[in-house]
């Protein structure tokens, strides 16, 4: 056969590309395309020659490039349920990780008396944090499917606006007033997009606990996102320094001397509140936005003449 | 239980969904078959490559439009390793909505005097 090894050759290029797409995509249809691709080549080059073959490749590498990024936006958008326990279970693990080599290797906050109260219970709100989330995510969960997915996706995009947040917060000097307007208006967006879960939830359940529920799992997506964020962010990238710390009200009022100590253990603190209060509000949010799928809605004038 | 959606709702369909589905109209078929048909259909106008069939095949699969087919339509001539694919019900149903979609344009396009016989014809390469 003409032409055979040139064609051997766009096989095993096309073979490679083909590792350019999703797993789960490749391994259904990869064979297949690989099979459409080296029959085509094998016609074109019996009828066409070079030039048909060429000419086969230039529209396949176009359709490789935006088929590849098409594919691997789709397979982001339909992630399954496990995917999001391990993505949200490696958020914990990293916290975790980050927190204990922070006082392993700078410990003054376990020798100041009470100091190790603020790691234990950091470490088991971020445990509990991990049983709910494989409790929500197993099969059979308790906000189904669709409902698990689109709050993991919401609590991603609140992540995205706490994170922001924070390292405008850290690294960008607004001054007042704006300091105050920046934290009110990520406050706000991110209870809204919570709420957004919610509402999402009730609708599709027809009830609103789902939607209370919802609003609860998307804010625990964002902290459990957030929280690793800011333990890099404050532990290791931008931790405030001591000249900064003593000027802190927070620090002159509560009597330590250590100023190390007391970065650490505010980092925690501010952990451990975000921790336990986003599912609160979350589930209250979620709760109000599930309410307002109950309201009637007043009939459309022209739904009645449509209807006639 | 999921509903089935109306095939309204499904329209309108992309090119590669709807010419796809008018390989599948007459006969199941495998990929390059469907390849080779949408080529012939559309006189070469439209050239679907591998990636742009598969994620089509994909996204119709998972809306019901295709589905997979047990049988080989001649298993002694064909390689076994392709995956044949038809036409659903539903497939059947959206596609005839589509293409009366795309029929009522064309005679609103004749009204408006921006096609005539000829021009079809060419338009179809048939000149």
């Amino acid at each position: 056969m003409q032409h055979s090894a040139l064609v051997r050759w766009l096989c095993r290029i096309y073979g490679g590309l083909l590792y350019t797409y999703p797993r789960e995509f490749r391994l259904r249809y990869g064979a297949e395309m690989k099979q459409i691709f080296r029959d085509r080549c094998r016609s074109l080059a019996e009828t066409q020659g070079p030039r048909g073959l060429l000419r086969f490749c230039a529209l396949t590498g176009a359709d490789w490039l935006t088929t590849t990024i098409r594919e691997g936006v789709d397979s982001m958008r339909v992630a399954n349920p496990s995917t999001v326990r391990f993505a949200l279970l490696a958020g914990i693990t990293l916290s975790l990780a980050l927190m204990s080599i922070k006082i392993f290797f700078d410990r003054p906050l376990l020798a100041i008396p009470g100091g190790s109260a603020y790691i234990l219970e950091t470490t088991a709100v971020l445990l509990l944090y991990g049983v709910c989330i494989v409790w929500a995510t197993r099969s059979g969960g308790p906000l189904g499917r669709n409902v698990l997915l689109s709050g993991t996706t919401l609590g991603l995009v609140a992540a995205v606006v706490e994170i922001a947040h924070l390292a405008a917060e850290d690294f960008v000097q607004f001054g007042p007033p704006w300091d105050a307007i920046t934290a009110l208006t990520s406050m706000f967006v991110t209870f809204l997009i919570w709420g957004v879960a919610g509402y999402r939830g009730a609708r599709r359940a027809g009830a609103i606990a789902p939607g209370v529920l919802a609003g609860c799992w998307s804010a625990i997506v964002t902290t459990a996102i957030l929280v690793p964020f800011g333990f890099a962010l404050e532990f290791y990238w931008a931790m405030p320094k001591p000249e900064y710390v003593v000027t802190w009200g927070e620090f002159q009022r509560s009597g330590w001397t250590d100023v190390h100590a007391f970065t650490i253990a505010n980092t925690l603190e501010s952990a451990l509140e975000h921790m336990v209060e986003s599912p609160i509000i979350g589930a209250i949010f979620g709760g109000i936005a599930g309410a307002l799928t109950r309201i009637p809605r007043k009939p459309q004038p022209g739904a009645t003449i449509a209807q006639a | 239980m999921a509903k089935t959606p109306a095939p309204r709702d499904l329209l309108p369909l992309t090119p590669p969904v709807f010419h796809v589905l008018l390989a599948l109209a007459d006969e199941e078929r495998h990929g390059y078959g469907i390849m080779l048909d949408v080529a012939r259909q559309t006189n070469d106008v439209l050239q679907l490559g591998p990636g742009t069939l598969y994620g089509c095949l994909k996204r119709m699969l998972a809306a019901g439009l295709v589905a997979e087919s047990d049988e080989r339509p001649d298993p002694a001539l064909d390689d076994e390793r392709r995956r044949y694919y038809r036409m659903t019900a539903l497939g059947h149903r959206v596609v005839r909505a589509e293409a009366q979609r795309l029929a009522n344009a064309v005679t609103a396009a004749k009204a408006k005097r921006l096609l005539s016989p000829r021009k079809i014809r060419n338009a179809a390469g048939m000149a």
